[in-house]
């Protein structure tokens, strides 16, 4: 018989460096969760991919065991690189940072589209390039 | 603000962090969006350092909410019920980040046309440490040894060895495959008299097993110092001070100052890596190494890491896609 599931967790964290800190450690007990062997699977399989964020959606079952699955990166770190630049604007309306075409969010839109909270292609384009204007990204055709 | 995004967003704070505690302070900051914004918001949170996000987010949840295996009671219908999302990341007490993450909501307004409300709340860590500790219960690993929160009374049956644990924050519980394989391989080899290091020691518990079990001297040490601290109060709890050393530091660089019959090393496929060349100087022929904490996908790098020293490979053990191997120094 499946397993009764809980609850979904997501999350966005750094490879490697899952700590019972916050944002782990509230996120995962409000469920009951071992917070401890959560990190420990989570380092183990994101060990190769240090100094990324790698977003985790946790499955939470009735008997409190778990189990997750690793998503794509963030759209933020995808425009960062895009653009070529370490670090969004602090003030992304006066100070613009760099530039991305506007071809690069479609590419984007399309490595993440299972994974956002959107309806179809365009909705994920919106949401990415509404991303990248946040960080202070001028889109160039 | 409605009344039911209030009761949405505090629903946590209500349920779990209003508790006079007395542990290190986080600020917790929760953006109350829409789904278009999310990734917008996680890259601010990401870029203001907090180290991470949590996103809580009900069409993703009401995917589940209508089959036959979910559980609704558990979720807040404030929560399931609306299209809001929330956003929430954790910054130490003194950070002060809303000057900011307020410039940044500012541009996600323009961009998005959706207006975003910001709550702070406070959390302390012992809010979350102790929660899964209702769930945690006596268990059985292997033909002898019996796993037993400290919190709760047992009496053993004959032949069974009680080992006595509270984990804490420290990792070790014995319920993951990674701690299972390494008990079950001390059950196996430990029969007496035998100096065992233990590598990477969490709670403790491998180097308490391997004690209760007949053990002379077990090392138990670990990078982290909550964990040590953890490791001797449960080695205390089981009234082994005695046989058990813990002790913090590196063990793949001070290894070769210890000698030893057994290694044991549940920790990653890296550091198991790093560790097989050590342990190979420090064991004598016929010694065991115990490794465990293995993805599958790294396992060939282990064997053949196992095999270039001079180990021969006895038991293998698999779950799901965890490895636990116990080699004999040839």
């Amino acid at each position: 018989m499946a397993r009764k599931v809980l609850g979904k967790i997501s999350l966005q964290i750094a490879a490697g460096k899952a700590t019972p800190a916050p944002p782990v450690g509230p996120a995962l007990g409000q469920y009951g969760v071992n917070i401890m062997g959560f990190c420990k699977e989570y380092n183990a399989r994101t060990a190769n991919q240090a100094g990324y964020i790698v977003p985790v959606e946790i499955t939470v079952f009735e008997d409190r065991s778990f189990t997750f699955v690793i998503k794509s990166p963030p759209a933020s770190d995808l425009l960062k690189k895009a653009a070529n630049i370490d670090k969004g604007s602090g003030e992304p309306n006066k100070k613009k940072i760099g530039k991305v075409p506007r071809a690069k969010l479609l590419e984007i839109a399309e490595t993440k589209k299972e994974d956002l909270n959107a309806s179809d292609i365009d909705a994920a384009v919106k949401m990415i390039e509404g991303t990248a204007r946040s960080m202070g990204l001028e889109i160039i055709d | 603000m409605k009344k039911e995004e209030r009761k949405a967003c505090s629903k946590n704070s209500k349920m779990l962090w209003d508790r006079g505690c007395s542990g290190m302070k986080w600020k917790e900051i929760a953006v109350l969006t829409e789904g278009i914004c999310i990734e917008a918001i996680a890259g601010i949170f990401h870029r203001l350092g907090s180290g991470g996000v949590v996103i809580e987010d009900p069409q993703a949840a009401r995917k589940y909410e209508n089959q036959e295996e979910w559980n609704p009671n558990l979720v807040s219908p404030d929560f399931l019920d609306h299209e809001f999302v929330l956003i929430k990341a954790y910054f130490m007490e003194e950070r002060e980040v809303m000057e900011e993450l307020q410039s940044c909501l500012e541009a996600v307004k323009e961009n998005f046309n959706v207006e975003c409300k910001v709550f702070i709340d406070e959390v302390r860590d012992e809010d979350w440490e102790s929660s899964w500790k209702k769930y945690y219960h006596r268990f059985k690993i292997g033909e002898r040894l019996v796993i037993k929160p400290s919190w709760e009374e047992y009496q053993p049956q004959s032949g069974e060895v009680v080992i006595d644990i509270d984990p804490g924050m420290a990792f070790g519980t014995g319920i993951h495959a990674s701690t299972r394989f390494c008990m079950k391989f001390i059950d196996h080899y430990v029969k007496g008299g035998e100096k065992l290091i233990d590598a990477g020691c969490g709670s403790g518990i491998l180097s308490i097993a391997a004690a209760k079990l007949g053990a002379a001297r077990v090392l138990a040490m670990d990078v982290e110092e909550l964990s040590v601290k953890i490791a001797r109060e449960n080695v205390e709890l089981n009234g082994l001070s005695d046989i058990i050393t813990v002790k913090l530091g590196n063990i793949v660089e001070e290894i070769q100052t210890f000698e030893a019959d057994m290694v044991a090393a549940n920790i990653t496929a890296e550091v198991v890596t790093c560790l097989i060349p050590e342990a190979a100087k420090v064991l004598k022929s016929g010694g065991y190494f115990f490794g465990s904490g293995i993805v599958d996908s790294r396992w060939p790098g282990v064997e053949k890491q196992l095999k270039t020293h001079g180990f021969v490979i006895e038991q293998v053990l698999q779950d799901v896609d965890w490895i636990g191997v116990a080699a004999r120094k040839e």
